[in-house]
């Protein structure tokens, strides 16, 4: 025999050939998938927590210093015909020691902080932070017939001049430094009581311990006779990962305190393997998808320890009422699919505890994100889920914050 | 069968099943040449089925399914017996070459249980350059560069193999 024609008669008895195929192979298949799905969620997941924290960390560091500048010192010395701005402390105040100022004191009501920062500076130094040159790119704004006036102002207060003599005039550009004052009064009020719309969503983390309850059980088909319903869960599950929804609102009753009530919808998904019994037929050990729809109630107590007029920071802790609204078992296996909605379970009663950033874009809105853990309480009472498996559980919750005022 | 993989693209699981039941038993048999034993088999032919799953998106319809699905398996094959050190592809050239013979072996007398069973013997190198030239149609250019040894010692390797079976079926008779 030649060596071709060895090699065709061998391709040909080989090729197209079959064998049997273990059942195990293919459940061990879709834990595979599942478990690549898992870590590709994971990756997802970080990366776009990761996202949001740059875009956090971003707009934090690149938020337009425009608002600090309508509090400089010297133009709200070239700018105080009004009789608001007649209220605030002028520079030379700021300036002169104790029992030097000319002026009587005045209430530090609304006075800007960056105000109070340069006025513990020595007087020269105020001095040349208002020189003419620096200031021409402030009052370029505004009329450039105006601009000699601040510089003329600054230059007394360099050489002890009295400040009455400033004969300053009223300009347009008075409604951008009253802007400023209203955000920061408008700042510092959100900043104390009142109350707040947030509308949130919440990510589960995925992790569980081994499930080894059901792992030595042996296969019996359930009777045709059996109510309808899923019998025989294989131990290989794969679970979605876990997502909530909800509006809540928020009252702060004290400078640190607030009490938050909410509605949550969340949503906890797996997919596993059993049988299904209807009325008089039986799916054994079909695929199955498993969709609970929760709604909950939850109540939380936040106590801020940091809360600024751009930053939030607290603790918080609470509880939680939930209910199964809808448990639908979606069944494969058959020529069309079978829904089987499950009926009959208690309330889900939970507790948890975590540590929240919030971040003011305006006064009026900000971003937060408030990671937590949270606690199941007598979940082997509920139908089969992540919770279930693991009823201690972390999340994090992140949304916008609508602060609507007294 | 492509249609199937078209459904698998779109995440539909009952199409995943389907596309294993249709191809399973014949991926078997592939994994079952390369492997020698069972367990084996069925270990690359799970691991072989989540790579096609996953990267099923890159089958972009040039060529038949089952083709594109084949090279998967037999990537994943060899991928297992590099794992285990199983292809030690470093043999002298001038003995496989001295063993060749002409003799006639009546291949078609066989049949594919026995073929297998012998196949199975064989060590895993020349079982491996075996299956990839006969069976699968590579050249002994493209197994150098999957195996990552010369076309001399996959020619080599092969030779072995053929020999080394006609005796086994000389045997048998």
């Amino acid at each position: 025999m030649k060596e071709n024609e060895f090699d065709i008669q061998v391709r040909n008895l080989l090729q197209g050939a079959q064998e049997s195929v273990s059942p195990s192979v293919w459940e061990g298949v879709q834990a595979g998938l599942a478990r690549k799905r898992r870590v590709v969620a994971f990756w997802r997941w970080t990366v776009a927590v990761a996202a949001a924290a740059a875009i956090l960390v971003g707009v934090v560091l690149l938020w337009p210093a425009d608002q600090q500048e309508h509090s400089n010192p010297t133009i709200i010395l070239a700018e105080a015909p009004s009789e608001n701005l007649m209220e605030l402390p002028t520079v030379q105040e700021e300036l002169l020691p104790a029992g030097e100022s000319a002026a009587p004191a005045t209430p530090q009501v609304n006075r800007p902080v960056r105000l109070a920062q340069v006025a513990k500076k020595p007087a020269t130094s105020v001095a040349q932070e208002t020189t003419p040159a620096q200031e021409a790119a402030p009052m370029q704004e505004t009329a450039p017939a105006q601009e000699a006036a601040p510089v003329r102002e600054v230059a007394p207060v360099q050489d002890e001049a009295p400040v009455e003599e400033a004969k300053p005039q009223p300009k347009e550009s008075d409604q951008a430094l009253f802007n400023q004052l209203a955000y920061e009064e408008q700042s510092q009020n959100n900043a104390g009581k009142g109350w707040s719309l947030a509308v949130s969503g919440n990510l589960e983390d995925k992790r569980r311990n081994t499930v080894s309850s059901y792992s030595a059980t042996r296969y019996s088909a359930p009777p045709l006779s059996a109510t309808e319903g899923i019998y025989n869960e294989n131990p290989e599950v794969s679970f979605s990962l876990p997502f909530s929804v909800g509006v809540g609102l928020d009252w702060r009753f004290a400078k640190h305190w607030a009490v938050g009530l909410g509605l949550r919808y969340t949503n906890l998904s797996r997919t596993f393997v059993g049988d299904y019994v209807g009325n008089g037929f039986r799916l054994p050990q079909t695929d199955i998808d498993n969709h609970q729809h929760w709604l909950g109630i939850p109540i939380n107590v936040y106590y801020a320890f940091v809360n600024t007029n751009r930053w939030r920071v607290h603790v918080f802790t609470g509880g939680s009422m939930e209910f199964l609204v809808d448990n639908d078992y979606l069944v494969h296996g058959s020529q069309k699919d079978i829904h089987y909605h499950q009926k009959g379970t208690r309330p889900q009663f939970s507790a948890g505890l975590g540590l929240g950033v919030e971040f003011k874009i305006t006064p009026w809105l900000g971003v937060y994100l408030d990671p937590s853990f949270r606690y199941y309480f007598r979940p082997d009472l509920q139908p089969r889920s992540l919770r279930t498996i693991q009823p201690l559980r972390f999340d994090i919750e992140a949304g916008l914050r609508f602060n609507l005022g007294k | 069968m492509e249609q199937l993989a078209a459904a698998c693209k779109e995440g539909d699981t009952r199409a995943q099943k389907q596309l294993f039941d249709a191809l399973s038993p014949k991926m078997m048999a592939l994994c079952l040449r390369y492997m020698g034993s069972r367990e084996e088999a069925e270990d690359v032919l799970q691991e072989g089925f989540i790579t096609l799953f996953t990267k099923i998106d890159s089958y972009q319809g040039a060529g038949s399914f089952e083709g594109w699905a084949r090279r998967i398996f037999v990537n994943t094959a060899l991928m297992h017996l590099r794992r285990t050190d199983a292809l030690g592809l470093s043999d002298d050239i001038e003995q496989a070459q001295g063993l060749f013979t002409q003799e006639a072996t009546p291949v078609q007398k066989m049949g594919y249980r026995d073929l297998m069973r012998m196949i199975a013997t064989l060590p895993a190198d020349a079982r491996t350059v075996f299956n990839m030239y006969v069976v699968e149609g590579y050249s002994h250019k493209e197994i150098a560069k999957e195996l990552g040894c010369t076309e001399a010692t996959s020619r080599s390797k092969l030779q072995r193999a053929r020999l080394r079976l006609q005796e086994m079926m000389k045997q048998e008779q």
